[in-house]
């Protein structure tokens, strides 16, 4: 079944809302009810996490029967979200498709070369094996996996949702892929004063718009240490003694709940390397014994 | 009109840097650090010019918690100049002047403003996501600058508009020459054909109601900082004291009508509760009752929170312009 005929029968059986993806070029997420079944879509351009919006203004509480779209890395935020008791389970249906990797639209705008906007109805995408095919208006283009992927898919794990109701398309068999922390092993291997360097100069670009926060699904606490002010944790300055706070604390909350779906580091408008930070704090609680998220692995007994 | 080399572009800066604190594009943002010849490459920042009159966080003064002295931040006496600021930046400035001067002048904007050059360039290459030509300016918008420069193959060529202006170029006259009546010529076809390649719209802002369908796309929106502190024309600050051991500061800081805290009042209510709301409010603010009050749009058609908004909402689709 493709994902428009699992919709429907889960519309048909009471789920009311499904988060899931619309369009082709232009591509957003979309609350769908069931009128709108048609509009929803899956292509490598489905880059965002929507997990996110489940807990987002109490969403999962206002409704009875969520269903929604996740690929492999987003999957792992629902046994998160569920470890942590964030909702009940039954209360979400979720879809998972298997993915071959998303693509940041930019790039490919960039490969094209092309300076307007395509339209949904002109504008084709999809992975033929290793290669990403693209037809605008006739015109075809083919790109090397390699070269087009986003960073977090070349080191994914879970390529197939690890946990679902139902499932659209067929498991992905791919080569097992590992992370294995080559960036952070670089970081580490510079002497103290220039990683300090180093996390200064990033730190100091941060806009502190919480993009970071407001768009990672395993910040949802509904009173957020940085919105206080009395005590002022963080203080609003725009500096970087207090960004480094700020991130301090992000990175800290998420160590052992962070599931690495890259969101954080994909939104910042200045470009930090939040992934950098947070797989160093999984770097550090996995040789602590700890799985990176989840639950802890045994230790010692 | 006067025209410079490329070749002698080191030195142009060098020369301005004597007397200015010479501001140019990086790929984020206006900054002193900049490259000389990427800077004039670059269409514009991630950032917009809007901090160089409107920091961020700007210290107003500092107080003794103990003692009773209250020190008053200095005004600053040197002068900032602003090197190929792009027409739709200069529009924002032009556009929170409107905002800052309405009845009581804003001292601390007003200094920064008196204390800034604007050298201007023309856009050679309209980006994706900009669309001044649909609210009124073109890539090739002067008004608000002090120097107009356009870049012609191996040269640029510059336009004095202000006194201010006229001192820059006598400043750096011994390595400019007289523009040739080609060089005239091709920079207005430049800007022709750059404005021709700007995507234009036909907003329709009486869609723009209350009770809107438009406003349901609000529905993603993350309520984030990102539309708000990247767009030049975006103007809610907060004044808030920062107490530390002995002594505090008084700040202003830039706010965001689309955090959920904006509008939080002490007693706990808050009017714009939802992201409904708060979008809402923003694009009415913008496009309807900005234009009310100033007969304009509060909006310049840079295309940045087009462009960086993390979850592809769209001002341009919010106007029926697709
Ligand atoms: S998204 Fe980037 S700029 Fe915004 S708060 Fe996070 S790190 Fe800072
Ligand atoms: S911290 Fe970043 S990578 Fe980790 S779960 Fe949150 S958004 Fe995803
Ligand atoms: S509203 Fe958007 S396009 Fe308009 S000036 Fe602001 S950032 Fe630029
Ligand atoms: S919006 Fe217009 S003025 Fe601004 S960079 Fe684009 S073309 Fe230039
Ligand atoms: S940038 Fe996008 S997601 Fe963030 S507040 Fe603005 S509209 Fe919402």
């Amino acid at each position: 079944m493709d994902l428009v005929e699992v919709a429907k029968k889960l519309f048909d059986e009471g789920v009311e809302v499904i988060i899931g993806y619309q369009g082709n070029f232009n591509v957003k997420p979309i609350f769908a009810k069931a009128n709108e079944v048609d509009k929803l879509t899956f292509n490598p351009l489905c880059i965002y996490n929507l997990t996110n919006y489940l807990t987002m203004e109490g969403f999962v509480d206002k409704v009875d029967k969520i269903g929604v779209v996740v690929k492999g890395c987003d999957s792992k935020t629902i046994l998160q979200l569920l470890d942590e008791n964030a909702f009940s389970r039954d209360k979400i249906v979720v879809i998972g498709i298997p993915c071959n990797g998303v693509i940041d639209v930019n790039k490919i705008v960039e490969e094209i070369g092309e300076f307007r906007e395509f339209k949904d109805n002109e504008f084709k995408i999809k992975w033929e094996g290793d290669e990403l095919v693209v037809e605008v208006n006739g015109k075809s283009y083919k790109f090397p996996k390699d070269k087009i992927l986003l960073e977090k898919c070349k080191v994914c794990e879970t390529p197939n949702p690890v946990v679902y109701d139902v499932l659209v398309g067929n498991l992905i068999q791919q080569p097992h892929r590992k992370e294995e922390f080559k960036a952070v092993k670089e970081i580490e291997s510079l002497s103290l004063e220039q990683r300090w360097e180093f996390w200064i100069k990033e730190f100091e670009k941060c806009i502190r718009c919480y993009a970071c926060r407001n768009v990672c699904p395993l910040c949802y606490c509904e009173s957020c240490v940085l919105e206080r002010l009395e005590p002022e944790f963080v203080r609003r300055a725009v500096r970087l003694d207090e960004n480094i706070a700020y991130h301090l604390i992000r990175a800290y909350h998420l160590a052992n709940r962070c599931v690495g779906c890259g969101e954080c580091e994909r939104v910042c408008p200045v470009n930090l390397p939040l992934s950098l930070l947070n797989k160093k704090v999984a770097k550090e609680v996995k040789d602590l014994g700890f799985s990176e998220f989840l639950k802890p692995i045994e230790v010692g007994r | 009109m006067k025209a410079l080399d490329k070749a002698n572009l080191d030195k142009f800066v060098e020369l301005l840097s004597e007397e200015f604190n010479v501001y140019s594009i990086t790929d984020t943002d206006f900054s002193t650090d900049f490259d000389n010849n990427k800077a004039l490459e670059i269409l514009k920042p991630i950032k917009s010019a809007k901090e160089i009159v409107f920091p961020q966080t700007e210290p107003l003064f500092k107080f003794d918690l103990v003692g009773k002295e209250i020190v008053v931040n200095e005004k600053q006496n040197s002068t900032n100049l602003m090197l190929w600021i792009k027409p739709c930046d200069v529009r924002g400035i032009n556009i929170l002047k409107k905002v800052f001067e309405k009845d009581v002048k804003d001292v601390y904007f007003a200094n920064k403003l008196n204390n800034t050059i604007f050298v201007g360039l023309a856009c050679n290459n309209p980006s994706r996501n900009c669309f001044c030509t649909s609210v009124s300016i073109t890539p090739y918008y002067k008004e608000g600058m002090d120097v107009f420069a356009t870049s012609v193959n191996g040269a640029i060529i510059f336009e004095a508009l202000t006194e201010k202006g006229k001192e820059v170029l006598e400043k750096v006259n011994s390595l400019l020459r007289d523009a040739t009546k080609d060089e005239v010529e091709k920079a207005k076809e430049i800007h022709l054909q750059a404005e021709n390649k700007v995507r234009r719209y036909n907003f329709n802002t009486s869609r723009l109601t209350w009770d809107s369908d438009v406003w349901r796309i609000s529905e993603i929106c993350l309520s984030c900082g990102i539309c708000t502190y990247l767009c030049p024309t975006c103007h809610c600050f907060d004044i808030i004291d920062e107490n530390y051991v002995y002594e505090g500061e008084r700040i202003r800081i830039w706010d965001s009508c689309m955090y959920s805290e904006y509008t939080l009042q002490a007693s706990g209510h808050n009017p714009r509760a939802y992201r409904l709301q708060r979008l809402r409010n923003r694009i009415m603010h913008k496009f309807v009752w900005f234009k009310e009050m100033f007969d304009e749009y509060a909006c310049t058609g840079c295309g940045r929170c087009v462009s960086y908004c993390p979850v592809n909402i769209s001002l341009i689709e919010i106007l029926g312009g697709v």
